[in-house]
Formats: C-alpha cells, sequence, structure tokens
C-alpha cells in the first residue's frame, strides 16, 4: 500500500515538474494542457491506473497554481485568475522587486494550501451541509456576483470639468465603458457557448482564445507599444510582510477561492475580485497574498471539493475532465489527493523560488519590448495550433474588448461576463430565449 | 543585512541595513526604503517560508497515514444506516436476496446497470452496480446471484423508506466463494419453511423434466428416480447476464443435470403454503450431464413385487406380458393371469409409450414401483429409461 501512495504521489510530483515547463509559457493555461493531456490519455495511456492520471492532473494544477505567477509578473501575461495583480505586479517589478512579489504570492498560495489540506478537511462534514442549505439560493447568489461586478465600478469620479455636461461626461465615461466590455463579453460569450468556433475534437477549448485575449493579450500589446524599460531586478532573500498582512490577505483570499471554488459559474477572476475587495484599502501586499490564496483554493479547492465523499461538487475544468473517466467516493481516496496536493505544494513553492530566480537573470539580458513581442507571437501560435484562424479572430475580438478597461481604465473584471452571463442566462432557463434572440440558434 | 552578530547581542535588535533587502538600492539605515517603501528590518525570511513550505510535507505524510488508516472502512449494519448517513461512503456485508434486474446501455450491452437487495439480517437495502462495476462482473463471470454473500461499498442514498449504496468502483464489491451443500430432491421436497434456511447455497441432481418458458423467465422441474421433483426457476435477466450464449441451450426435457443455487420459499401472495424452489446462482451453474445414465430395471412377476409391497418399494422394474385388464381416467390395471395379481399403472405425461393401450392388451412395461396414497403402482415416468411397450393389442387377443 505505501508503494502505491508513493507511485500516485510519484505521479504528482510529475504534474508539477510539467507545470514547471508550461508555466514559462505565458497564455497557456494549465486548463488547455489538461485538455490535450486527457485526449493522450485515452490514445495512448488507457493501461495506466484512472486514480494515476488524476494525480498527475491534481499535481499539474497545484503546481499551475503557484508557478504561473512567474509570467503574470515578469511577462505581464496574466489569465483571468492572476489579471489583478498585474498592476500590484507591475509596481513591484519597476521597483526591481520582482522575486518578492512573487514570494508574496507564493504565500498567499501556502496559506491556500494550509486552509485546505488542513481546514477544509477537518470541515468535511459542514461542507456537506452547507452545500444542502445553499443550493436551493445559487441562482440569485449568481445574480448577486454580476450585480456586485457591475456595482464595483462605482464610485469613479476624475472629472475636472468646468461645465455641468463635462463633469456628467467624465463621471460617466469609466462607468460606461465598463458597462460596454460587459455587454461585449456577455455577447461573446453567448456566441461562444451557443456556435461552435472550434474543431469539433477540441470545443472544450473554447473558452481559450477569448480568455487569452481579453486578459494577457492587451497587457502585451501595452508592454510593446510603451516600450517599458524593466529595472534590473534585485534577488531578495527575505520579503517585507507583517504576520497580521499575511493573515488579512490570506484570509480574504481563502474566502475569495472557496466562494469561487464552490459556487456554480463564479470563476476565479470573480473570487479573485471578491479576495481583492476585501484588501485593497490596506496596500499591495495583502492584496498580492490574497490573489495567491485565491487562485490556489479556487483551482485546488474546486478538486479537493471534488474529491471529498458524499460532497461530489463538480467545479471548473478539472472537475469535468477527472469525472470523464474517475468518480472519487473514498475517504482513502480524499486523503490521499489532500496528501498529494500538499507535498505538490510545497515542492511548487521551492520551484517558484528558483524559477522565479531563473526568470530574473534572462530578463537582464533581453528587451522587456522584444520579449513581450516574442510571447505574443508564442499567445498567437498557441491559439492557432488551438483552433485554427477562427481561434485566433475571436482572442483578437475578447483582444479588442479586453483593451477598453485599459484604455478607459475601467474594471477589467467586467470582461468575466464573457463566462458568468451566458452561464447564468442558462442556470435561469432564458439562455436558449436568449440566444435565438440573439440569431445564434 | 550583514549586521555583525555582537552588534545584535548589543542592542537587543538588528539594525537596519545600509541597503534595502527588497530592492537592492541604498537607504542609509532607514527603517523604510526611500526608493520602494519596503520595511528594511521586520521582515520574513526566504529560508523561513521554504521551512513553512516543508511543513506542507510533513502535513502530507500525515494525511498519507490517515488514508491508509481509512483505506479499508469496517462494514456497518443495515439496521444503523439512515437520513444521517446520507452520501457517506459505507461499506455491508450480506446475502443477495433478489435475482439481479439488469438496464443495458443502449450503446453497450455489456455495460449498464444491475441492481438487486441485500439483506443482512438486521434489514434490506438495493445495491446498484454502476457501469464499471456491470461491465467488470458480466466480463468476469461473477454476477451476484441469489445467496450470493457479498461485501459492498459505495455511496449511500437514503429516501422514504428506502436505501441504496451505489457502486462505482470494480474492486468494492466482492463475492464470497460459494459453498453449495449437496441436499437430495427428497430433502428439499420433505422439508417445510422452517426445516430449510432461506436463500441458503445448495447444489442438487436430477432429470430435467416439464421445461416451461414463461416469457420472463424459464422453468423447469429437476425429478429424482422416484418421481420426486424440485421446481427449478431462471429469470431471463440470469440468462442474458450469465449465459454465454444467452440461452439455456443445457436445458431440456431428458437431460440429467446439477443445479447449484439458492433456496427460495415459494408461496403464493396472501397463502400460507409454498414450497421450495432453486434459483440458480447462474446459467453455468446448471450443469447438463448429458443423457441420464443408464438405469438396471430388474425383470419382476407381479407376484414378487405384491407379495412384499414395502420391501420392493422405490425399485426399477420390469414387468413383461401382462394384460390390460382395465383403463380408467389417468391409469390402467395389469393383470398376471398365472399368479393372479393386479397392479395400478401410471403414465406421466409425455413418457414414452409405443402402442394403443386397450383393454385385453399385453405390454412389457419399465418404470418405478411405488405407493400412492394407500394404493401401490408402478410409474411410468417421462424421463429415465421408462417405457410402456405394447406387444399385442386388445382387439387381436379378442380375436
Amino acid at each position: 500500500l505505501i508503494s502505491y501512495y508513493l507511485v500516485l504521489l510519484a505521479f504528482a510530483l510529475l504534474g508539477v515538474a510539467i507545470s514547471a515547463i508550461l508555466a514559462l509559457i505565458p497564455g497557456l493555461h494549465v486548463y488547455n494542457v489538461i485538455g490535450f493531456a486527457f485526449l493522450a490519455y485515452l490514445a495512448l495511456f488507457p493501461w495506466l491506473e484512472d486514480m494515476m492520471f488524476a494525480m498527475l492532473l491534481v499535481g499539474m494544477l497545484t503546481g499551475f497554481a503557484l508557478l504561473f505567477t512567474i509570467t503574470t509578473v515578469y511577462l505581464s501575461a496574466p489569465d483571468d485568475s492572476t489579471m489583478f495583480m498585474v498592476m500590484p505586479g507591475q509596481k513591484y517589478l519597476l521597483q526591481g522587486r520582482g522575486h518578492e512579489s512573487v514570494l508574496l504570492t507564493g504565500i498567499g498560495s501556502l496559506v491556500g494550501v494550509f486552509f485546505l489540506v488542513v481546514i477544509l478537511t477537518l470541515l468535511q462534514h459542514q461542507i456537506r451541509m452547507i452545500r444542502e442549505i445553499t443550493q436551493p439560493h445559487w441562482f440569485w447568489i449568481i445574480g448577486a456576483v454580476i450585480v456586485y461586478i457591475l456595482m464595483s465600478e462605482f464610485p469613479k469620479d476624475f472629472g475636472r470639468a468646468k461645465t455641468t455636461l463635462g463633469k456628467l461626461k467624465d463621471a460617466w465615461k469609466t462607468l460606461m465603458a465598463g458597462y460596454l466590455t460587459f455587454v461585449l463579453s456577455a455577447l461573446l460569450g453567448m456566441l461562444i457557448f451557443y456556435k461552435t468556433t472550434m474543431p469539433i475534437d477540441r470545443t472544450f477549448q473554447s473558452l481559450m482564445p477569448p480568455l487569452v485575449g481579453m486578459f494577457a493579450v492587451p497587457n502585451l500589446l501595452i508592454n510593446i507599444i510603451s516600450d517599458m524599460e524593466i529595472p534590473k531586478q534585485h534577488i531578495s532573500k527575505s520579503v517585507d510582510i507583517r504576520p497580521d498582512e499575511a493573515f488579512r490577505g490570506g484570509g480574504s483570499g481563502v474566502l475569495g477561492g472557496i466562494f469561487g471554488a464552490f459556487m456554480p459559474a463564479v470563476t476565479a477572476g470573480v473570487a479573485g475580485l471578491i479576495s481583492g475587495h476585501a484588501t485593497a484599502q490596506k496596500g499591495d501586499k495583502p492584496f498580492i497574498i490574497s490573489m495567491g490564496a485565491s487562485r490556489m483554493v479556487y483551482y485546488v479547492g474546486a478538486v479537493m471539493l471534488f474529491f471529498l465523499p458524499g460532497l461530489h461538487l463538480r467545479r471548473g475544468a478539472i472537475g469535468i475532465f477527472i469525472n470523464l473517466f474517475f468518480v472519487p467516493e473514498t475517504e482513502e481516496q480524499y486523503y490521499v489527493l489532500a496528501a498529494a496536493v500538499a507535498i505538490s505544494a510545497a515542492v511548487a513553492f521551492v520551484l517558484l523560488v528558483l524559477l522565479s530566480r531563473f526568470v530574473i537573470r534572462i530578463l537582464d539580458r533581453i528587451s522587456y519590448q522584444k520579449m513581450s513581442i516574442a510571447v505574443l507571437f508564442v499567445i498567437i501560435l498557441i491559439v492557432y495550433a488551438m483552433g485554427g484562424p477562427m481561434a485566433v479572430l475571436i482572442m483578437s475580438v475578447g483582444a479588442a474588448i479586453g483593451t477598453i478597461p485599459i484604455v478607459f481604465h475601467s474594471r477589467r473584471s467586467n470582461c468575466l461576463a464573457v463566462i458568468l452571463v451566458p452561464i447564468f442566462l442558462n442556470m435561469a432557463g432564458i439562455g436558449p430565449e436568449v440566444a435565438a434572440w440573439l440569431g445564434l440558434m | 543585512v550583514n549586521t555583525p552578530s555582537f552588534f545584535k547581542k548589543k542592542h537587543g535588535e538588528t539594525p537596519p541595513p545600509l541597503t534595502c533587502p527588497s530592492c537592492g538600492r541604498e537607504t542609509g539605515g532607514a527603517h523604510l526604503c526611500p526608493h520602494c517603501g519596503a520595511d528594511t528590518v521586520h521582515r520574513v525570511k526566504e529560508k523561513t517560508l521554504v521551512l513553512m513550505a516543508t511543513f506542507l510535507v510533513v502535513i502530507g505524510g500525515l494525511l498519507f497515514v490517515v488514508a491508509e488508516m481509512t483505506q479499508e472502512p469496517q462494514p456497518r449494519t443495515i439496521a444503523s444506516l439512515g437520513m444521517d448517513d446520507m452520501y457517506d461512503h459505507v461499506r455491508i456485508v450480506g446475502t443477495v436476496v433478489s435475482e439481479p434486474r439488469f438496464y443495458p446501455e443502449k450503446y453497450d450491452p455489456q455495460s449498464g446497470i444491475i441492481k438487486f437487495r441485500v439483506n443482512d439480517t438486521t434489514g434490506e437495502l438495493n445495491v446498484k452496480l454502476e457501469k464499471p462495476v456491470t461491465k467488470d462482473v458480466i466480463k468476469n463471470n461473477r454476477v451476484p446471484g441469489v445467496g450470493d454473500i457479498i461485501d459492498v461499498r459505495g455511496t449511500l442514498y437514503v429516501g422514504e423508506g428506502w436505501m441504496q449504496i451505489t457502486c462505482i468502483t470494480p474492486e468494492f464489491l466482492k463475492v464470497k466463494e460459494r459453498d453449495y451443500q449437496h441436499m437430495t430432491i427428497k430433502q428439499i421436497k420433505n422439508s417445510g419453511r422452517g426445516d430449510l434456511r432461506e436463500y441458503a447455497l445448495v447444489e442438487v441432481t436430477g432429470n430435467i423434466t416439464d421445461v416451461r418458458d414463461l416469457g420472463f423467465a424459464v422453468s423447469f422441474r429437476l425429478t429424482d428416480a422416484w418421481g420426486n421433483y424440485v421446481t427449478v426457476f431462471v429469470r431471463d435477466t440470469i440468462i442474458e447476464l450469465t449465459s454465454p450464449t444467452g440461452k439455456l441451450d443445457q436445458v431440456y426435457n431428458g437431460v440429467y443435470a446439477t443445479v447449484k443455487g439458492a433456496l427460495v420459499w415459494y408461496s403464493r401472495y396472501g397463502s400460507s403454503s409454498g414450497y421450495w424452489e432453486i434459483v440458480p446462482t447462474s446459467a453455468e451453474t446448471i450443469i447438463s450431464h448429458g443423457p441420464p445414465p443408464k438405469m438396471e430395471y430388474p425383470h419382476y412377476t407381479l407376484e414378487d413385487l405384491m407379495k412384499n409391497p414395502e420391501e420392493n418399494e422405490g425399485l426399477l422394474v420390469k414387468v413383461t406380458d401382462l394384460l390390460v385388464s382395465d383403463i380408467q381416467d389417468y391409469t390402467f390395471t395389469i393383470y398376471d393371469p398365472s399368479s393372479g395379481y393386479n397392479l395400478t399403472v401410471y403414465a406421466e405425461y409425455g413418457a414414452n409409450i409405443t402402442g394403443n393401450i386397450s383393454i385385453g392388451a399385453i405390454v412389457d412395461i419399465q418404470g418405478v414401483f411405488m405407493k400412492y396414497y394407500d394404493m401401490w403402482e408402478l410409474k411410468v415416468r417421462a424421463a429415465g429409461s421408462d417405457y410402456i411397450l405394447v406387444k399385442q393389442s386388445g382387439e387381436e387377443v379378442e380375436s
């Protein structure tokens, strides 16, 4: 039995090693890789035990949740879950503190893992009870999240105009840009949900082009246009953080992340938004930590909730993928998963420190503008390889929508309507009617 | 950063370093870096963070130990399960008390869902085998049958008046090795409800007679040499799930066979009386031995038989050149003119009869000498080598 556990752990650590390589490729989300890994598993490794492949995916996910920070901080190529980190991340980067920013995110992730493997494990029975109580209310909670995203644009007033009309225009400019982003994202989401835009065998990747377009491409474009110079990065041996800041940031990140992992349709981006709002007034450090915790708890928490005996809460793509070939049901499987997550996270944290130092050494030698061009090229190549020219077109539309918040200083979280609105409409039972009204059916 | 240790000891705390630990620029010994605003004194070392991460490895190790401890959950009694255990992963050990029902997958008939009921003497619940388990049990020919003792683990679902364990992992269904107790047909036939344990696994041998296709099941009798029989009842589901050909090819009248299965008490709804029947474990536990073994029928005269009939009860006998003296509704009488003895003959439906039986005919008969209520009779069974041969018809004698 011990050797069996060690084999499972070896698969999880192999997943971490794979994610360490993949996390350095900007724009490549772990879910895209998992989709292809699943196809490869069915075709090439059908003899592999289901639990072993599940552990590989969990290792990849855990590693990715920690290591994707590097491309976000150093290359400004975030996904929806790290988009809020770009601003404080770049601030740290321009101060030569990129490594410290990475470590702060890592602290958040460690707090998240502690919560998952200790607190969540101790609260197994209560989680089931919470599900029973809240399930009938999920529909309106998602509606409230949408309202929250829209309302969070307020108050915004950069107005310095002298006339009433000018003040009105200034007051509403960013708000309207935010709402425009929301509406356009929602329309793009409806198009993707109701039209086949990807090749049939890769439809599970259909959300990738718009998400990459909305969150990764706009920053790269800005980096290329602005020709930003990255100062020499200092590899700090310590982090400026107080325990109360770590607790505050980690706590809010955990709450946002578990909310996202528990609720349907609430993605990592929304989880990050909620976590971020809880810490935004307390400075950059708790904010960055909360992002790390939220991200870890969202991604890995989703799979742990899926493995929780008697709960079978299938959230996030990882749950859907694993459920295609494996249905967890025993306490033993849950504890093995939790153990693998804990050890994988420890290994991934050490890799995070090492990879961050490695990237800093490369950064010194390459122009940030040229690197942004190269990253943009890689992203376009990956999207093309995933879905052909149509995927690149959708990514471009997503990039256009994602640029609006940057130009008008509105919230990028409005882009999350690409997922939220179609799912909300479907849960409300009016998705097909709206799609028909839009001429999509 | 490189503060001498004697300085630390003297002042009790680390003095601000001259360069910022965060951005690496000159601070001039300030607590807060004038360039990046970082606190240069109150900081957490990277090594401490790595140590915290290492602590996760310890937690992981402990979780592996907990996993090992929960690997094999203790069996629960059905009576102890209830609404509070909803969605729990539970393990029970009990006897299968209903024939499995099979709901095949539309596009994969070798897969689907199997359902049956299990009793552990404290209560009963449904067990549902999901596709992976169904596929495995069909492929490995271990579909649980009535009377099987199974050890099953799965998620518990509880509703108003019902409970169900859903098993989705093949390894979580274990069927205890079957131990069939050998019994004779006569033992079963002569036992009342309280004499035998229901769902006990038994092994019985006899001749197959009275095969009937009921549309949803096949029933037949297993008859011994003395005409005792026990009914064997095989649902189509059992045949579908466990027969390699999907049919009961080995079952037809006259075949000598061994049936291994569970004893089930059959009584009509509302009736207090009933009888034991056998539900085979699978189609493959009906084992055909081909034609019945050749039986010896020693020659007797009616005088030999009737002089001391109790001694001859149950014997297979052959009597020859006897006269048919009377014909009743279901029987006829044979007469031996030399000794003056009469004997009633009863031929089962389907018995091997050659020629027309009429009064005055001369016949040879092979059959079983037995007592029917108070009457002695020669029974000619449909199975075995029993027969009636009309050597000379009645009319010819009269002429």
